[in-house]
């Protein structure tokens, strides 16, 4: 049967070479973590649905071997010579030791984090609030936040998004051309939790360059895909999420005829819609969502392809000079969709892209909303340490007019994770490639 | 109304990133061509301790080895700096025994102090680096040829036993030396301490013990040989401060997996292709089948896309070493000896879908009945699976396996080039890394040139399809 490409569970394939250990981000930073080759196939029949017989591994056993860091990158995955999912063993493993005892604010807290839904709607619904209390004074609005971050677990020295004032299933249905677009191969848009509650931009870029290739994009009702739930170990919000999504958006395709493209900026969303939810909603439905499911970029790069080269054929002079640099988010790699952003803005001309050099081509430590948390935001910095001390020696070099480079290079990286934690531990600007694309083609016009 | 098909296009498809396929992809992108590797994951590296071995004796005269200069130029430029070509490189192994490479990594090519060194240098019968220390004859006398430096935390790597068998070797004086590394190193896993020494502030902390710890003996030494931890990054910084700090030639010593060197390699060259932006890779992705018709391959598929090429390189790894799907009662009987060369032994990763090129049936009912792809050929008289490889030409193409028809009379895939071990090896024949690196330069520039991506025809990028 076809596992969709994806490595399966047979922990007995395992012959202990150490491979996955060697590309652990968190197993090279965290002298204390067992790293996934003990925490995975070795121990993977000591959990829950292991070897009958076999004692069974206690949360306070997970914890001890430092469980909960793994940071559900799936490069392990990737450096498996047998090719198992290294990753979907640790992840019991996490689990377990999320079972944890813990006090019920921290446990209310936790769950807030993982339930990027509920979080979300909270962070726009205090919008209001902290407009407010900028609008007081930037003191107070500053001090208000952290006091409410520091509650809720989080890191108060991140930086928080800005409200958002308008929602991008509103702006999309609002600037659309029913007359034109009545032709046109219609694209479910899965926009993602960053795109819907904190950052609509990328949204809105994304809507605007497939509207450029000739398509007809929908954003559908949606909630978050699971994946920072399923991440932290919280199985049941993750069953719970893929079940409406796949309910949401099997009715959204069907309506337009069945089997329409979904398309999502955000490859952590992509992973979870192509691997996850099959898993946690099986069935004939949740396979053929995993199916039309497309990453933003693959999609650019194939499909719509010789529209997207159509549509960039006058682009201005201004952007060639340009300086990026691209992060491949680990989602991307484990996506096994090669890096299709990189590649689409070079063949098309667009910027000038600067090499990061391999010290600068990994992990950047963030794991989704993990490097948010108070404990979780300095284990970020470490685990990402020489990714994070490229992009900051790339902010250093000089700027402005006299400089020979000109302008600040912009970093591009598909995750919204990345981004935040780019942009926090190196000041530089950052973007979603798709917005770099979007600019040059609304100029080309 | 079906799923729009998830499908890719390349001037070639490499499928493996292992060695061979790194290579076969690097030579192909050099080449001008657009690349693509699919690959479940990066074959063996992670077990490579880095050297190259496997060259026959008199395989190719100094200066003329193509493949391997062409190896040693791209590892320069992925800043990744290796050592060899001619002649072989003495060195020791894992445990310590002498071993011929054609190259190793710059940061393990050591001169290794050698007895007919000390037949050369004189009569006395002792050997040169006892001999011309710092003219004391007392100290002379304990002076070490090597010093193995081992991390009391890096359990895999026994230092004394090491020593032992590099001084038995090479019939001189080899001692042990042990550091540790303190609460830093934690477990002790070999990546977390490569990780440790990427950070200046740490390693100089680091350099100032280990240059009081080692010191005296190491400046009277002819070397000094480190576990292969010194970085993932910072290796060559690294090296350089321990050589000035200790005033000796310092260098790595291979070692067991986890291996450090293995994981640069793929990290150097992984960011190197990718960089250069005619290399897209797929990992993860196991290419699940296959469709020849008329002698050529016309896709290969891994379950989700199919990836389309004008010529394909088949660098999957060893028959029996999980590159390409064996079917276990089947590998019992062909290695038994009885039914060896039978060309139905292979099935699985590689088999294709029987039938002409015939209406696309992805997610259909039932899969089509796979057939073997190719013949299997031995280089060996013995059971030994080593041996085993898909049967080529001359120019590694394989030929298609006929069931019940065991000899080399039919065609080969016109536009397939088998690189790698999956090639199978033999007395007399290219064997380990030297053979990956070979044969991967061979079908990295027949597959490109298949393509018509030669130099002269290299365009300017992707083509942005019609």
């Amino acid at each position: 049967m076809s596992n969709r490409g994806f490595a399966p569970l047979l922990p007995d394939a395992c012959v202990g070479c150490s491979a996955c250990v060697t590309a652990c981000p968190v197993a090279a930073a965290d002298g204390t973590f067992a790293g996934p080759k003990v925490l995975g196939p070795a121990l993977s029949r000591r959990l829950p649905g292991g070897w009958p017989g076999e004692p069974g591994l206690t949360p306070e056993d997970a914890e001890a071997l430092g469980a909960s860091r793994c940071l559900q990158c799936h490069q392990c995955d990737l450096a498996c010579p047998s090719g198992l999912s290294v990753s979907d063993q640790v992840r019991r493993a996490k689990e377990l030791a999320g079972a944890l005892p813990r006090g019920a604010w921290d446990r209310f807290t936790g769950r807030l984090l993982a339930d990027q839904e509920r979080f979300g709607r909270l962070i726009a619904a205090t919008a209001g609030a902290r407009r407010l209390a900028r609008w007081l004074g930037a003191g107070l609005g500053h001090r208000a936040e952290s006091a409410a971050l520091k509650a809720l677990g989080l890191s108060a020295s991140r930086s928080v998004p800005a409200p958002v004032r308008w929602n991008l299933a509103g702006w999309v249905a609002a600037t659309r051309d029913p007359v034109a677009e009545r032709r046109r191969p219609p694209v479910l848009l899965y926009a993602g939790c960053h795109a819907r509650f904190y950052d609509p931009a990328v949204g809105r870029a994304a809507v605007s360059v497939l509207r450029r290739a000739g398509y007809r994009v929908i954003v559908p009702a949606q909630v978050c895909c699971g994946a920072p739930a399923r991440s932290q170990g919280v199985e049941d919000l993750a069953a719970r999420a893929a079940a409406a999504n796949v309910r949401l958006l099997s009715h959204a395709s069907e309506r337009l005829g069945g089997d329409v493209p979904i398309v999502s900026p955000c490859p952590s969303c992509t992973l979870a819609l192509r691997r996850a939810i099959p898993e946690l909603a099986p069935g004939r439905t949740a396979e053929s969502l995993a199916e039309s499911t497309w990453d933003l970029g693959e999609f650019l790069t194939s499909p719509a392809r010789p529209a997207v080269a159509a549509a960039a054929r006058r682009l201005p002079a201004e952007l060639a000079r340009e300086r990026w640099v691209y992060h491949a988010p680990c989602h991307l790699r484990a996506l096994g969709v090669g890096r299709p952003f990189p590649e689409l803005l070079q063949t098309l001309g667009l910027g000038q892209p600067l090499d990061p050099g391999p010290r600068g081509d990994g992990c950047c430590g963030m794991g989704g909303p993990t490097g948010l948390t108070r404990d979780g935001h300095p284990r970020s910095l470490a685990d990402g340490a020489p990714v994070l001390e490229v992009y900051r020696s790339l902010a250093a070099e000089p700027t402005g007019e006299t400089s020979e480079h000109g302008r600040r290079p912009v970093a591009l990286s598909d995750c919204p994770a990345c981004r935040w934690q780019i942009a926090d531990a190196s000041g530089l600007p950052t973007a979603h490639p798709v917005e770099f694309l979007a600019k040059a083609l609304e100029r080309a016009d | 109304m079906t799923a729009t098909p998830r499908e890719r296009d390349y001037d070639v498809v490499v499928v493996g990133a292992g060695l061979a396929g790194l290579v076969a992809a690097a030579r192909a992108a050099s080449e001008g061509a657009r690349v693509g590797v699919v690959a479940l994951a990066s074959g063996n590296l992670g077990l490579w301790s880095g050297l190259v071995g496997g060259r026959p004796a008199g395989r190719r005269p100094a200066g003329t080895d193509r493949a391997l200069e062409f190896f040693l130029d791209y590892a320069l430029k992925a800043g990744l700096p290796y050592v060899g070509g001619s002649p072989d490189l003495r060195l020791f192994s894992p445990a310590g025994h002498v071993v011929q490479a054609v190259a190793a990594p710059a940061t393990m090519a050591a001169t290794l102090p050698a007895r007919a060194a000390r037949r050369r240098t004189g009569g006395d019968g002792r050997p040169p680096f006892e001999t011309s220390g710092a003219g004391a004859s007392g100290a002379a006398a304990t002076a070490p040829a090597a010093v193995v430096v081992g991390f009391t935390e890096l359990g895999d790597y026994p230092a004394p036993f090491i020593a032992e068998t590099a001084g038995q070797e090479i019939g001189l004086r080899v001692i042990p030396r042990s550091l540790s590394l303190g609460p830093a190193a934690g477990r002790g896993q070999a990546p977390h301490l490569a990780r440790l020494f990427d950070d200046p502030a740490w390693f100089a902390s680091f350099l100032e013990s280990a240059s009081r710890f080692v010191g005296a003996e190491a400046r009277s030494a002819a070397v000094v040989l480190f576990p292969p931890v010194l970085g993932f990054e910072r290796f060559a910084e690294n090296l350089k401060a321990l050589r000035d700090a200790l005033g000796a030639p310092v260098y790595e010593l291979p070692a067991v997996p986890p291996s450090v060197p293995g994981q640069r390699f793929w990290r150097f060259w992984r960011h190197r292709l990718e960089a250069d932006g005619r290399v897209q890779l797929h990992v993860g992705r196991r290419v699940t089948a296959t469709r020849v018709a008329g002698g050529r391959c016309l896709w290969v598929e891994d379950g989700v896309a199919r990836y389309r090429a004008a010529a394909y390189v088949l660098a999957t790894g060893g028959v029996a070493g999980g590159g390409l799907e064996v079917d276990p009662g089947t590998f019992f009987r062909l290695s038994g000896g009885p039914g060896e060369g039978q060309p139905g032994a292979l099935s699985g990763s590689l088999s294709a879908e029987s039938g002409d090129e015939a209406p696309e049936s992805r997610g259909g009912p039932a899969p089509a009945p796979r057939e073997p792809l190719f013949g299997l050929a031995t280089h060996g008289k013995g059971t030994d699976w080593l041996t085993w490889g898909v049967r080529v030409d001359g120019e590694g193409r394989p030929r298609p396996a006929r069931p019940g028809d065991g000899r080399a009379g039919s065609r080969a895939l016109a536009n397939v080039f088998a690189a790698g071990w999956v090639l199978g090896c033999g007395r007399g024949r290219p064997t380990g890394a030297y053979l990956s690196i070979e044969s991967g330069h061979l079908a990295g520039t027949l597959a490109a040139g298949l393509a018509g991506s030669g130099p002269g025809a290299a365009g300017g990028g992707a083509r942005p399809d019609e």
